[in-house]
């Protein structure tokens, strides 16, 4: 099993990153965004290739009561947060979106 | 009484049957004394917007892709601004004839109803196996969300009457919207009627329309629809 998370790893963390530089190339992604992305997953593959560096990070942290279990429900939730706040402004910009492009579409139609 | 009549025509990249269809749509009908075709370019890449203004009917543009039920949404308002009596909805890629435009509306006119749903035939002569099976799955879908049933809930050609358009309120951007309408003549308790349509398919309409992954789609966007209408 451990093996088949770190593939899933590489595979997922290659695809971003590479896609993230062809929107690089085509100037459709900032450098620095770029640099952010690119680090972030070159960390998820390295601790999906070496998960005993997240125990020793916790340890390091003084975390060690804590468990990797807590962590990892932490991260879980936090993530939940980002995905929830990602939809919710998404789905705001393409109600806008929406109402701006058919107010566009009938500005020339007299009532 | 003699009425307006707007025939509503949203239309994503579809310059190869657009002229066709706008060419073949009625003059003159019964119980019509003026008849105004409005086309929606839903924010196309070919020269869909072009050859609606070539044929000087009323186009409409989105400046982006929105999908078809925000074209028709445009449409519908667009029919309401110019003060129509009934507006008729169809397809752009030459699937409705508008020959049936005359029996869609006739119902209206004579103020047995106030909305008339275009019925294609599901014979697997006239639909391809795959079609008729999705729209047998979206019918059985709809009904299941908007406890509603109709014979062909995904048909694009529809005919409505002035005081059904200022009762129903329409959300969707998608293929959804055909089912949305089924929801809102429920909410509503609008009269319908639903008449026999021919169903035109060549080889050009096969390919457009929805998919199976579509009704996953229509599915669950017609959920949220619904648990949005509940007060």
């Amino acid at each position: 099993m451990i093996y088949v998370a770190k593939v899933f790893s590489i595979i997922l963390g290659l695809m971003v990153i590479s896609k993230t530089l062809l929107d690089f190339k085509k100037k459709q992604e900032s450098l620095i965004m770029f640099i952010f992305w690119t680090v972030t997953w070159a960390i998820i593959i390295y601790l999906g290739l070496f998960p005993a560096e997240i125990d020793k990070t916790i340890n390091r942290l003084g975390m060690n009561k804590t468990g990797t279990g807590t962590f990892f429900g932490m991260s879980l939730v936090f993530l939940f947060f980002v995905i929830y706040r990602v939809y919710h402004k998404a789905n705001r910009l393409e109600l806008k979106l929406k109402d701006m492009t058919m107010k566009l579409g009938l500005k020339d139609v007299k009532e | 009484m003699s009425m307006k009549l707007a025939i509503v025509i949203p239309a994503y990249n579809e310059e190869e049957t657009l002229g066709i269809v706008l060419n073949s749509l009625p003059k003159k009908l019964k119980g019509i004394r003026e008849i105004k075709t409005i086309v929606v370019d839903d924010g196309s890449k070919d020269r869909t917007h072009e050859i609606a203004r070539w044929n000087q009917v009323m186009a409409l543009k989105h400046i982006v892709n929105l999908g078809v039920g925000a074209a028709t949404i445009t449409g519908l308002e667009a029919a309401r601004k110019i003060n129509s009596d009934i507006v008729i909805t169809l397809d752009a890629d030459g699937q409705h004839s508008p020959s049936n435009i005359e029996k869609l509306i006739e119902p209206i006119i004579k103020k047995e109803v106030d909305i008339v749903i275009g019925s294609r035939d599901y014979k697997i002569k006239n639909m391809p196996v795959v079609k008729v099976f999705g729209n047998l799955m979206m019918n059985t879908l709809t009904y299941m969300v908007f406890r509603k049933w109709s014979a062909d809930s995904q048909s694009g050609m529809k005919a409505f009457s002035k005081s059904a358009l200022e009762k129903i309120k329409l959300h969707s951007t998608g293929y959804e919207i055909c089912s949305e309408i089924i929801g809102e003549i429920k909410r509503n308790n609008i009269q319908y009627k639903e008449i026999k349509i021919d169903t035109i398919y060549t080889d050009y309409s096969k390919l457009r329309g929805q998919n199976i992954l579509n009704g996953i789609n229509i599915l669950t966007k017609s959920l949220f629809i619904k648990i949005a209408s509940i007060k």
